[in-house]
């Protein structure tokens, strides 16, 4: 349970927060106010920015129990960040920043046409408005059968706190706001690595633990396996990596909207490069802090499940006491193993203790892999990876820096969550509002329903996430698809700046064909997840193109 | 050809990259030296 100390941190956070959002935030006045923070931003906040509204909680405490589970291989997701930023730098941004545009499919309907324009706003729409829910939701859960908080009281402090400064401040506040939570995230993480690296027993050095894990294959980070059906390989990286990448900076308005809102084109481009810089790096301690707590937890005995509610539910219902027997025996030889082999480092002995380790670690897991079955048995899709970090946090750390940890996600879930409240009402407003109801009005008219849109997205939010027990597979359902629709919506945007031939009706179709493929491969295509927005792009860019010069031949002036 | 570039010196070429350009080429230049230092981490780490 939380102690006091922890709840003051939180409680701190809250009130920082609140007045962050409360100076930054006075003086809204129109539209470019409060969407734009009137284009005065710096580099640098708006840089920590966008890392801030990539970086979700369950991002945190999810990459972090897959450095637990599963190694480092992950960061490979991340290889095209840096090489997508150059390209959108060099591309995308110089166009939208001269546009003046609130939007990034505002730019559309300047290339093409008002449908295009509408079509992947209202796709952007769909995709993101139910994403909102799972952002708070998720790591709600969590925390809830960790911590041991009423989710309904994480869920409401999570979507209610981030409508409240973001509907009160618009987007200066939460800019800033997102700046400070981006560096308690980056503390939190530091703390965690640091409390994980001094966690090793006596006689256990750092280069100790590394070796240990990368016996286990944990610290391989660079695969070069050319199979396009491996996840995370250093191909798909790059290849499918850079169009993910470029199709979530350059066409998601939730990033798009942060980089408009600088003072000038130079420091749009430093934002994006600063995040290029720091991404990888930042995994890479995120991923190593979950490498090292396997490490940690080879000498002090972890739970066999993490997420101690399902636990209880398995041992409720049948009897695993000959199993958790199996369970401590298993860890015993693996810890003694452990230790041999990390005695054994650099010595003619090394390979033999290895492969004991080996054997111990492989036969640990096949026992863990038994109560997973069990439970997958009975509640179906089962997975504790999410649980891993906050388990270790509630229970290893010293009191307070389990509540600034605490903070860290919680800071996570809601700079996420407000960036893309701001994107879902500047879209709501700016692309349809604006564009159909009310095209002129006063500046206090458009600032009031802009307010109103954005306490709308965030009740609905909350509303959503806190029934979503009931409506989870649905929503789910909604947000996979959701996140099919990047990659068809960048072939739009290539053929708006690539091609002088393309338009407007070549475009529209070329986004609607664009999702059939992704929607296609998903389905009879066991290729990595990673390629979907490359399939969705190309197949946009081509069919997009050739109808263009059809339509444009059958008649001139479309 | 132009006939100021005619004029030019041979031995001041025109410059290959602005301003962008190496910051750019910095940026991907740290990126491949990050994939090495993690092939390097991985090598270690074995």
């Amino acid at each position: 349970m939380l102690q006091p100390l922890d709840w003051l941190v939180v409680v701190l956070y809250f009130a920082f927060i609140a007045f962050v959002g409360y100076r930054t935030g006075r003086g809204n006045k129109g539209l470019e106010d409060f969407f734009l923070a009137k284009r005065s931003m710096p580099w640098y906040a708006i840089g920590l920015s966008v890392m801030a509204t990539q970086a979700s909680a369950i991002t945190l405490v999810g990459t972090t129990g897959q450095g637990y589970v599963d190694g480092m291989r992950f960061i490979q997701i991340y290889f095209g960040l840096p090489l997508a930023m150059v390209i959108l730098c060099a591309t995308l941004v110089p166009f939208f920043y001269r546009a003046q545009v609130f939007t990034a499919y505002e730019y559309l309907e300047k290339r093409f046409d008002g449908k295009t324009r509408s079509l992947t706003s209202f796709l952007f729409l769909l995709g993101r408005g139910l994403a909102d829910a799972v952002v708070i939701y998720a790591p709600s859960v969590v925390l809830a059968i960790v911590f041991g908080i009423d989710e309904k009281v994480i869920i409401i402090a999570i979507g209610v706190g981030a409508t409240i400064y973001t509907t009160l401040g618009g987007m200066r506040a939460v800019m800033w706001v997102e700046m400070w939570q981006m560096l308690i995230i980056f503390l939190g993480i530091l703390f965690c690595l640091g409390a994980v690296i001094l966690g090793l027993p006596d006689g256990i050095s750092l280069s100790d633990a590394v070796r240990i894990a990368g016996a286990t294959g944990r610290t391989d980070t660079v695969d070069f396996n050319p199979d396009p059906n491996v996840t995370y390989t250093f191909w798909t990286g790059i290849c499918g990596g850079i169009f993910l990448m470029l199709s979530y900076f350059g066409t998601d308005q939730s990033q798009v909207q942060r980089y408009l809102t600088a003072r000038s084109l130079t420091e749009s481009r430093l934002s994006l490069l600063f995040s290029a810089l720091l991404k990888i790096p930042m995994q890479f301690i995120i991923l190593l802090t979950g490498t090292l707590l396997f490490v940690f937890y080879q000498f002090d005995k972890p739970p066999v499940v993490f997420n101690p509610v399902a636990l209880e539910r398995l041992a409720a219902s049948e009897d695993v006491s000959a199993l958790e027997a199996d369970y401590d025996r298993a860890f015993d030889a693996r810890k003694l193993a452990a230790e041999g082999f990390a005695r054994a480092l650099d010595t003619d002995g090394e390979s033999e203790a290895r492969a004991s380790f080996l054997e111990a670690d492989a036969r640990m897991s096949g026992v863990r892999g038994e109560f997973l079955d069990r439970i997958r048995a009975r509640e179906g899709t089962f997975s504790d990876t999410n649980y891993v970090f906050p388990f270790f946090v509630l229970t290893k750390l010293p009191v307070g820096v389990v509540g600034l940890i605490l903070v860290a996600i919680f800071a996570a879930a809601m700079s996420t969550v407000e960036s893309e409240l701001t994107s879902l009402s500047t879209a709501t407003i700016v692309d349809f509002y604006r564009r159909y109801a009310r095209p002129v009005a006063e500046d206090s008219h458009y600032l009031a329903v802009s307010r109103i849109a954005t306490l709308f997205w965030g009740g609905f939010a909350t509303v959503c996430a806190l029934y979503m027990g009931r409506l989870g597979s649905a929503i789910e359902a909604v947000n996979r698809i959701g996140s099919n629709f990047y990659g068809p919506i960048l072939g739009v945007f290539v053929l708006a700046i690539g091609t002088r031939t393309a338009n407007g009706h070549g475009a529209f179709i070329g986004v609607l064909t664009g999702i059939v493929a992704v929607q296609l491969t998903d389905r009879f295509w066991s290729i990595s997840y990673l390629y979907y927005n490359l399939v969705g792009a190309l197949t946009a860019v081509v069919v997009g193109y050739l109808l263009s010069r059809v339509f444009s031949s059958t008649n001139p002036s479309v | 050809m132009h006939r100021s570039s005619m004029l030019k010196e041979p031995d001041s070429p025109p410059p290959v990259f602005g301003t962008w350009g190496r910051f750019y080429a910095v940026v991907i230049a740290n990126t491949i030296v990050t994939y090495l230092l993690l092939i390097l981490f991985s090598m270690y780490a074995r």
